[in-house]
């Protein structure tokens, strides 16, 4: 699975219609070997420059959590 | 080439407005410009209509002719021009190419959005509808949120503050709380900002530009008349996020800014006032930066020390931007054309400025996949 760091992140609270029931959750634009990948995150908040990997995901999207 | 001139302004109040149509909405602003122009409707050769997605918003699509048709506008070619946040200047960029070119002499440019009859939660998904279907609204991620990304890389790299973003709403509210046509006319304390709603972290309600119903229109000719439109140039850049290099800076404002300033012959010292679009607090301090007012991150303690407010050395937003103003999508970029000119003829009541000679305007699209940048001259 995919490793890298946070660039960027925000913790969403107002939420598109069909993601209102999850608000609020926290997206982040991870930087990967060459590449740049909006994410969601799961489990414990993140911040710039924290070390997070990519865990499974059924949802049709990247998930990926912190390091620790 | 032949020169463009803004020959007419007309505009709506900004608000939520539940028994207004897009349709009437359109028509009030089409007739006022008309009338301000003093001239007959029939001179008028063309129509360039900015509108962000009243299909989504109000079921009605093939919105130019219905929105021409119903202001007495018939048989004359009428097209929509959609560029996200900034359709409105994206109509009147391809305009002004028609009267330059010598196509056509009158041309009138409509911006209109009718939205307030969503629900937010609805609104939030049509707007993300701007950004990248693939990687960004299919996690959950909102306009908000994109900006709110931003807004902490710039803190990150640069260290602006949350701070440095109420300054800015602060400002913007306070300006229009004197312009009668404004959606909200609420004057705000830092302490408010500060304590906002969260909506996406770092920014708060406060720091969000408003959901309004509104319209504006604009006639521009290549006949004579005070103020001349000195350049209009839009610049593309990435639409997702996470494809652009420097999430603090939109190359597409930096590189329309620098056409326009080539084509009109004037740098950004010769400015004397601004309308920049401020969807988002963060967005009003990286437009400073892109179009070269201050150095790159410098614009927090600057816009904070008031250098932007109605008494400093460039006023931004004396219409009260889209903060306070109202947004209006497809509206916003022609009515920051209006709010200009309205300075510029010094009839800007309690906001009017001291020297309104040589002015701007900036209107972006989505995270700034479009800019498009205005220059006027008054001759």
């Amino acid at each position: 699975m995919r490793q890298g760091t946070v660039y960027t992140e925000t913790i969403i609270h107002s939420a598109p219609e069909q993601f209102a029931a999850e608000a609020p959750y926290q997206i982040a634009v991870v930087d990967l070997d060459g590449a740049r990948l909006l994410v969601r995150i799961a489990g414990a908040r993140v911040q710039i420059g924290d070390l997070v990997r990519e865990i499974e995901s059924q949802s049709g999207y990247p998930i990926f959590e912190v390091v620790s | 080439m032949r020169p463009v001139h803004v020959a007419g302004i007309g505009k709506t109040a900004f608000g939520v407005f539940a028994s207004r149509t897009l349709k009437d909405l359109a028509v009030e602003a089409i007739d006022a410009c008309v009338a301000d122009a003093g001239r007959g409707r029939k001179q008028i050769e063309a129509v360039y209509l900015g509108n962000f997605d009243s299909p989504s918003f109000t079921s009605q699509n093939h919105v130019a002719p219905y929105v021409a048709g119903a202001a007495g506008l018939h048989g004359i070619p009428a097209t929509r021009f959609e560029a996200a946040c900034a359709s409105g200047a994206s109509a009147l960029f391809h305009a002004v190419h028609a009267v330059v070119s010598g196509i056509y002499r009158d041309v009138l440019v409509c911006g209109v959005e009718k939205m307030t009859s969503q629900t937010t939660g609805r609104v939030a998904q049509i707007l993300a509808g701007a950004g990248d279907a693939e990687f960004e609204s299919s996690l959950g991620a909102t306009f908000p949120a994109m900006f709110a990304m931003i807004a902490r890389r710039h803190m990150y790299q640069y260290g602006t503050t949350r701070e440095h973003l109420a300054a800015v709403a602060v400002k913007n509210h306070l300006n229009g709380s004197m312009n009668p046509q404004a959606h909200m006319k609420k004057v705000i304390t830092i302490e408010q900002a500060l304590a906002g709603r969260p909506v996406a972290e770092p920014l708060t309600i406060y720091d969000c530009s408003l959901v309004s119903d509104g319209a504006a229109a604009l006639w521009i000719s290549s006949d004579a008349s005070p103020i001349r439109i000195a350049s209009c140039e839009q610049a593309s850049g990435a639409v997702a996020l996470a494809d652009k290099q420097d999430i603090t800076r939109f190359e597409a404002t930096r590189i329309a800014a620098a056409r326009a300033y080539a084509r009109a012959g004037v740098t950004a010292k010769d400015i004397d006032l601004v309308e920049v679009h401020d969807c988002f607090t963060i967005a009003e301090l990286v437009a400073m930066e892109d179009l070269g007012f201050v150095g790159v991150g410098e614009s927090g303690p600057w816009v904070a020390s008031g250098a932007t407010g109605l008494k400093g050395s460039l006023p931004v937003n004396t219409s009260g931007g889209l903060k306070a103003k109202g947004h209006p999508i497809g509206a916003t970029g022609v009515a920051q054309i209006c709010d200009l000119a309205m300075q510029m003829r010094g009839l800007a009541g309690d906001r009017q400025v001291e020297r309104a000679k040589t002015a701007l305007a900036q209107n972006l699209g989505g995270s700034g996949a479009t800019s498009v940048v205005t220059i006027l001259l008054k001759d």
